[in-house]
């Protein structure tokens, strides 16, 4: 891998470049008299990503409106029923994770044992562990983050605001979904 | 951090740390929180920011902060337990970025100097627009209060806890107190409190330190100051357990819970309050967050926050109107497993952990480490970052928490 370094002059920081074979883009800002390693694992898919075509396929998937938010939180369940951010807790990383209109990110911060954090970030990420009861689970808990949502006036103007400026782009669905469509989720 | 005496009322306590890209320093006034001043109290930063001796309007004002590479200046208005606490601070570029050896760290310390102390003045009062500007602005903020429903349940909760006490009243007062001031009223107060209270001077960053020093005591050589120490937080034990709802038209039932630890900062048991809390719900890896979300699925945030310097501790979480007695009694559950220590090693490992990480983390921002460093001179505590962790380490469980207040905001159809 060809790996690009830019330094800036004045603050004499160096930003780390290179595209991993499977088309990842990596990048590392390093930060030496840093306590704190941060670290996010993103991927462009979205709340406004709910009609698509599967490569291979000619016809439209569309799927309930929050999929992506609820894959966001069910990618933290683990093989052995545990859940990642124990895994995280055990060397003294609090992790996190958030989906935007076309962004899903995971994270997690740390002041030790950066590499074994970073080995949890990127094995979880890519090892979706579903199950009927966990995905179930999660309803509940959702179905509280939209209700807080719906009390919080700075998110409603928002989402009345894409409702007034748009009538068929997803970006007016509430990145969350409703109550309603997410009932319609399973496994 | 470096403390050094200005004088008997004024303390100047530098930071310093090379890292930084900027500097930041910033003027810190504790005044007992009361009833009766504290709508006073809160309105002097916001007064001080609108102009000074040296640069009399607004306008003026930011353009000199423009002139200086952009400073920006900041009010604010804490509580640290019964200690309110009115600052005036700036953030500049570092002085080692700017070109041609330019310091702007003497004109900041300059201009600082003269907005806390040498305030705009029309015929012997505060300017009278910009008074009831900040007025309004004020008045706003503490209307605000209730748009945050989150925020305002677990307000609530504390204002009906400590109803009889100082704790009670909001960090910007209250809006019947606003409007009786008058700003000639206003400048007398200001005049009492600049000469009778306790006031931190913070600097972060790294700067010519002596220079600073010598700045700070020559401007403040001329004035009078009566000798105070920080104010104290009063502790009161609970009483019989109070339950009070409010009903609003919302979509989700705010639960508040209010606890008196009766433990002191100073304490020797305060470090296993904060493990304690940790492991009951201080984030992901504790037991309410694990049980009352992971399990049961009654809530998407649950947890549990220690007011420090007054000894309180509060359960916070957001459920469904009808969720009510399932989600208070698996919160009594989890809590009696703790308080009985029915706690895994694993448990307190973790809880340990995510602290020192939390702590550890407060090194690379200057707000957390001023905020830390002034937080253990209120609580008398003196801790370094490094003390307070090694505390954090020695810990085994124990506790006296008990219930006293139960809140709960619900909907209008429950």
């Amino acid at each position: 891998m060809n790996i690009i370094e830019r330094t800036d002059k004045a603050t004499n920081e160096t930003l780390f470049y290179t595209k991993h074979p499977s088309g990842l883009d990596i990048y590392i800002q390093k930060k030496s008299e840093y306590k704190k390693c941060h670290a996010i694992f993103a991927t462009k898919y979205g709340s406004i990503d709910s009609s698509f075509v599967v490569p291979g396929e000619d016809v439209t998937t569309t799927v309930p409106d929050g999929i992506a938010h609820y894959l966001e939180h069910k990618m933290f369940e683990e093989p052995d029923d545990s859940n990642v951010f124990d895994k995280f807790a055990q060397h003294g990383a609090s992790a996190n994770a958030f989906t935007s209109f076309d962004k899903t990110a995971y994270y997690f911060t740390c002041t030790s044992d950066f590499y074994q954090n970073l080995a949890t970030l990127l094995g979880f990420v890519q090892r979706p562990y579903f199950t009927d009861e966990n995905v179930q689970k999660e309803q509940g808990i959702i179905g509280q983050e939209i209700r807080m949502y719906d009390d919080s006036p700075n998110w409603r103007l928002f989402f009345n605001t894409l409702n007034a400026l748009y009538n068929k782009h997803t970006i007016k669905k509430d990145i969350a979904g409703t109550v309603e469509s997410i009932a319609q989720i399973f496994i | 951090m470096q403390k050094i005496k200005i004088c008997d009322n004024i303390n100047l306590n530098y930071i310093q740390e090379t890292k930084f890209k900027t500097t930041t320093i910033g003027t810190y006034i504790h005044r007992p929180l009361n009833a009766k001043d504290a709508t006073k109290n809160a309105l002097i930063p916001y007064m001080l920011r609108r102009g000074c001796a040296k640069y009399p309007s607004t306008r003026l004002l930011e353009e000199h902060l423009d002139d200086l590479y952009g400073a920006k200046m900041y009010h604010s208005v804490e509580k640290k337990g019964e200690d309110q606490i009115l600052g005036i601070s700036f953030k500049i570029v570092s002085d080692k970025y700017l070109p041609d050896n330019v310091s702007i760290t003497d004109s900041i310390t300059d201009l600082m100097l003269s907005v806390v102390f040498e305030p705009l003045l029309e015929n012997n009062s505060f300017n009278t627009s910009y008074f009831e500007q900040e007025k309004k602005t004020i008045k706003e903020e503490i209307e605000n209060l209730i748009n945050d429903k989150r925020d305002y349940a677990v307000w609530r909760c504390f204002e009906e806890m400590c109803k009889n006490e100082a704790y009670g009243v909001y960090k910007l007062g209250s809006i019947e107190q606003l409007d009786k001031i008058t700003p000639q009223e206003l400048y007398s107060h200001y005049k009492d409190i600049i000469s009778s209270s306790f006031i931190d001077i913070f600097i972060c960053g790294e700067v010519d330190f002596d220079a600073v020093c010598n700045k700070i005591r020559q401007f403040v050589s001329g004035m009078k100051f009566n000798a105070v120490q920080y104010p104290e937080t009063a502790f009161n034990p609970a009483g019989d357990v109070k339950h009070f709802e409010d009903i609003m038209d919302v979509n989700q039932g705010k639960l508040s819970l209010g606890f008196r630890t009766n433990i002191k900062p100073t304490d020797s048991d305060y470090y296993a309050l904060v493990v304690f809390n940790s492991i009951f719900g201080g984030g992901a890896h504790s037991k309410l967050f694990n049980n009352v979300r992971e399990k049961l699925s009654l809530a998407y945030y649950v947890f549990s926050r220690l007011e420090k310097y007054k000894g309180l501790m509060i359960v916070s979480s957001g459920i469904e109107f009808a969720n009510y007695q399932k989600a208070y009694d698996e919160i009594f559950v989890q809590l009696d497993a703790v308080k009985s220590g029915d706690i895994s090693d694993n448990e307190l490992f973790v809880a340990k952990s995510a602290l020192i990480n939390t702590v550890e983390s407060y090194k690379d921002e200057q707000g957390y480490l001023r905020n830390f460093y002034l937080s253990e001179l209120v609580a008398n505590t003196n801790n370094t970052i490094d003390g307070y962790i090694e505390k954090i380490k020695a810990v085994t469980i124990a506790n006296k928490i008990v219930l006293d207040t139960e809140y709960f905001l619900k909907g209008t159809e429950a």
